[in-house]
């Protein structure tokens, strides 16, 4: 956000990178230390993503992830596409609520009151090793 | 492999994969200790209880939560009955294209990794990067992490998953508290500011850029370890905002088409000179040498 002096410079560079269709990569220094940015042209304001230099990136190759075993079967791979297709949707973030927050703060005022708190057994979901029928089921509910 | 930071499942219809979440950023900075400057001895923190006076130790310690001036003891067996399928489970709501999310709302970025090396686990997991690639989608799910809820997304890359957490829609402050002015550019300034952004234009490539940052720490820590002194450079002057706008685009433009670099100051031939080979804090190296590779 510019101040008075700079603000037709603040509205220019917004400008141009809109019309350019480009984010500027730049760095500066902040709480001691560098960060590499990307500064963003939207709609109304530029914004600042602070990245990460590549170095601190993890590589998946680090993960040494276990390849062996059986590859997923053709079907699978149908089944599990189709799932995906089903539950496809566009992204509206004021869907999502955190409802956590709200059911901490429920805990805190019932806890408050010297109501005693129900400690619920954790449930283990299943891991079942038939991986086409859990994908079949899971099909089959999502039309339904 | 980094430790992981949570361990439970990501869950999408009836398929469940058990999976941990490890960091997928290391953190390369140099941490300093405090020590009693006298006699370098590492300075202690410890807990004392405001009223008795005396320390406390760790098991005695509660969490509290000042609830209009009450404060109410809240125990971690307590905070995981909340919502307790959401502290093991994540659970896929949609899948999403990842180009539609504004980068905006992500935060930190995860790997998931297969939990244990039983067949029907790794097989799932498999059967999850290669759809998700497939199909060039992301999984939104959600789950809870040290008292925090996330809203995550779920992608394949490098043959493994990553969760970026992202941010609650209201934790994004809106635009119109935010003050942006000024006058609207007028063709030609906003012509020469377009062709400045189309002449520095470069193929983005992470590797052109390092934390110069930290290499210099890194210097000053082992000349300090060789007892050298250090200097102390004299502050750089700010740079004043432009008392004509026009003026400071034509010829930034007129020096980026003859090579040179628009950052340094031009009345100064001397300084010029000097600055080509003591690297300055501004000037970075990315973009320089990114032209001179193409």
């Amino acid at each position: 956000v510019g101040s008075r002096d700079d603000a037709d410079a603040y509205r220019l560079l917004h400008a141009a990178l809109r019309k350019a269709e480009r984010v500027g990569i730049g760095r500066f220094s902040f709480h001691d230390r560098e960060y590499l940015v990307a500064l963003a042209a939207e709609p109304e304001i530029l914004v600042l993503h602070t990245l990460r230099f590549h170095d601190e990136v993890v590589s998946g190759d680090e993960l040494e992830l276990d390849g062996s075993g059986r590859k997923p079967s053709d079907r699978e791979v149908e089944m599990a596409g189709r799932l995906v297709k089903s539950m496809d949707d566009d992204f509206k973030p004021e869907r999502y609520e955190d409802t956590y927050r709200d059911a901490v703060l429920d805990l805190i005022k019932r806890k408050g009151k010297g109501e005693e708190i129900d400690l619920v057994a954790e449930e283990e979901p299943e891991h079942g090793d038939d991986l086409a029928a859990a994908l079949e089921a899971s099909l089959s509910a999502s039309r339904s | 492999m980094p430790r992981p930071l949570w361990s439970g499942s990501l869950s999408f219809g009836l398929v469940n994969v058990p999976v941990q979440l490890v960091s997928a950023v290391r953190d390369l900075d140099y941490h300093f200790r405090q020590l009693h400057a006298k006699d370098k001895a590492p300075i202690d923190q410890r807990r004392f209880c405001s009223k008795e006076d005396r320390e406390v130790a760790w098991e005695e310690i509660a969490h509290g939560y000042d609830l209009d001036g009450k404060q109410v003891l809240i125990t971690d067996e307590e905070l995981d009955s909340v919502q307790p399928r959401k502290t093991r489970t994540i659970d896929v709501e949609a899948f999403v294209d990842l180009h539609e999310v504004d980068p905006i709302y992500f935060d930190h970025p995860y790997f998931l990794v297969p939990a244990g090396d039983s067949e029907g686990t790794l097989r799932a997991y498999r059967l999850l990067v290669e759809t998700l690639a497939k199909e060039e989608r992301a999984a939104l799910g959600r789950f809870v992490m040290r008292t925090k809820e996330y809203l995550v997304a779920v992608r394949a890359r490098d043959d493994a998953l990553t969760l970026t957490t992202m941010l609650f829609h209201d934790e994004v402050r809106p635009v119109k508290d935010v003050p942006t002015g000024g006058k609207k550019p007028t063709k030609k300034q906003l012509d020469n500011a377009v062709s400045i952004v189309q002449e520095l234009s470069t193929e983005w490539d992470p590797e052109h850029y390092q934390d110069c940052y930290r290499e210099r720490l890194k210097r000053v820590i082992e000349a300090k370890r060789k007892r050298k002194t250090i200097e102390v450079p004299t502050e750089e002057k700010e740079p004043k905002p432009v008392p004509d706008l026009m003026e400071a685009l034509e010829q930034t433009l007129e020096r980026l088409r003859a090579g040179e670099d628009p950052r340094e100051p031009s009345e100064d031939g001397d300084r010029k000179k000097r600055s080509g080979n003591r690297s300055r804090g501004r000037s970075g190296s990315g973009k320089k040498r990114s032209k001179a590779k193409r």
